[in-house]
């Protein structure tokens, strides 16, 4: 990039409240938007750790709202899946039957018994909705790369298509947080307790601290901003 | 050491069947998960409606376990999860219901302020010390 890195906030304004799951960190939505698992020419890394905070709240409403989904997920509604489930039978060469009338037994019938029920039901998926002015992250890298890359998103968090997190407008605050320790020494993301500067009285807990952060394999033991 | 590796070496090899294991600890304990195990009758279960309390020293449960694992039985749930928070270890504390329960649920406990309960897609984090029970 041939520039300096900097330390500043990124702060994107809600419209919507947002339902965040997992820490949300900035070099995460980065790689997400970005499609790809390095995002070390937009933000400073050091062995795998980036210098990157999670997402934090601004001035949130202590209201919280549950946000209840149910997934309808019914096979015997898309004919194309009951070539991926095991049909709930006991003759499996059987032909398949698109148009099996309950009268005539259960010969590759998908419908939902007690025994499918759980892969294949209602499946209800219960969210928390923070409400809240806005969402910060505090980072050190290139600012002015990193907002070229976020200015065009336009949803955050989980649920987005109906509707939460919906951004209002994509701010660049001059700071000084290095996305990893704060003014209190408290830490801004998940950060491995081998490798945390200070040997502080803080609460450890497990938590992925690299991308992707989904993988249980990166999980550790880890000082976090709080659990989550 | 993140929560698959913590039961699969602390217990979790111990129950499932030699063939089975594959170095990966996520992996065997999503296996682990999935199989029956066979129970001091001889009949074999799947991992449900129980709970398990997994520490470096012990692993106590509510499964009728077999005995070659030196899985503790007979224990009061509650009484255990307190000497186990108080022993200062990493710990592992399982609450088994009907619905399967995968690695992914699975976080171990580093400090009586940061206590996890896991159970199936559900992870509740509670500060133990400012629970009634925490002192006698």
């Amino acid at each position: 990039m041939g520039q300096a890195l900097q330390t500043f906030t990124r702060r994107a304004t809600l419209k919507t409240p947002v339902i965040m799951r997992g820490y949300l960190t900035l070099d995460a939505l980065l790689m997400a938007e970005l499609v790809t698992g390095d995002v070390s020419h937009l933000l400073k890394r050091d062995a795998q750790l980036y210098y990157a905070s999670a997402a934090f709240l601004v001035d949130p409403l202590e209201e919280k709202q549950k946000a209840s989904f149910v997934a309808s997920m019914r096979p015997e509604h898309h004919p194309e899946l009951r070539e991926l489930i095991a049909p709930n039978t006991h003759t499996p060469n059987a032909p398949p039957l698109l148009h099996t009338h309950r009268s005539r037994g259960n010969v590759n019938d998908v419908a939902i018994g007690r025994a499918r029920r759980k892969e294949a039901g209602n499946i209800l998926n219960q969210y928390v909705a923070h409400a809240a002015a806005a969402v910060e992250w505090y980072a050190t890298g290139h600012a002015e790369q990193v907002w070229q890359v976020v200015q065009d998103i336009a949803f955050i968090g989980k649920k987005r298509s109906a509707g939460y997190g919906e951004i209002d407008a994509w701010q660049v605050i001059p700071g000084h947080l290095d996305g990893l320790t704060d003014d209190f020494g408290e830490p801004l993301r998940p950060v491995p307790v081998e490798r945390w500067p200070t040997s502080a009285t803080l609460i450890p807990s497990e938590a992925a601290w690299c991308a992707p952060y989904w993988d249980i394999r990166n999980r550790t033991k880890c000082y976090t901003p709080e659990p989550r | 050491m993140n929560g698959a590796d913590f039961l699969m070496q602390h217990i979790g090899y111990r129950l499932l069947p030699k063939a089975m294991h594959t170095g990966d600890a996520v992996t065997d304990a999503n296996a682990l998960f999935s199989i029956s195990l066979p129970l001091h009758t001889g009949k074999t279960l799947r991992l449900s409606s129980c709970w398990w309390v997994i520490t470096p020293d012990a692993t106590y449960t509510s499964v009728k376990a077999i005995p070659e694992t030196g899985a503790i039985q007979g224990q009061l749930r509650q009484a255990v999860i307190l000497s186990s928070l108080k022993t200062g270890l990493p710990l592992l504390i399982l609450a088994i219901g009907k619905s399967p329960i995968y690695a992914r649920d699975l976080f171990v406990t580093y400090d009586p302020r940061a206590t996890r309960y896991c159970s199936d897609r559900s992870l509740r984090t509670v500060d133990s010390t400012l629970e009634k029970w925490w002192t006698p």
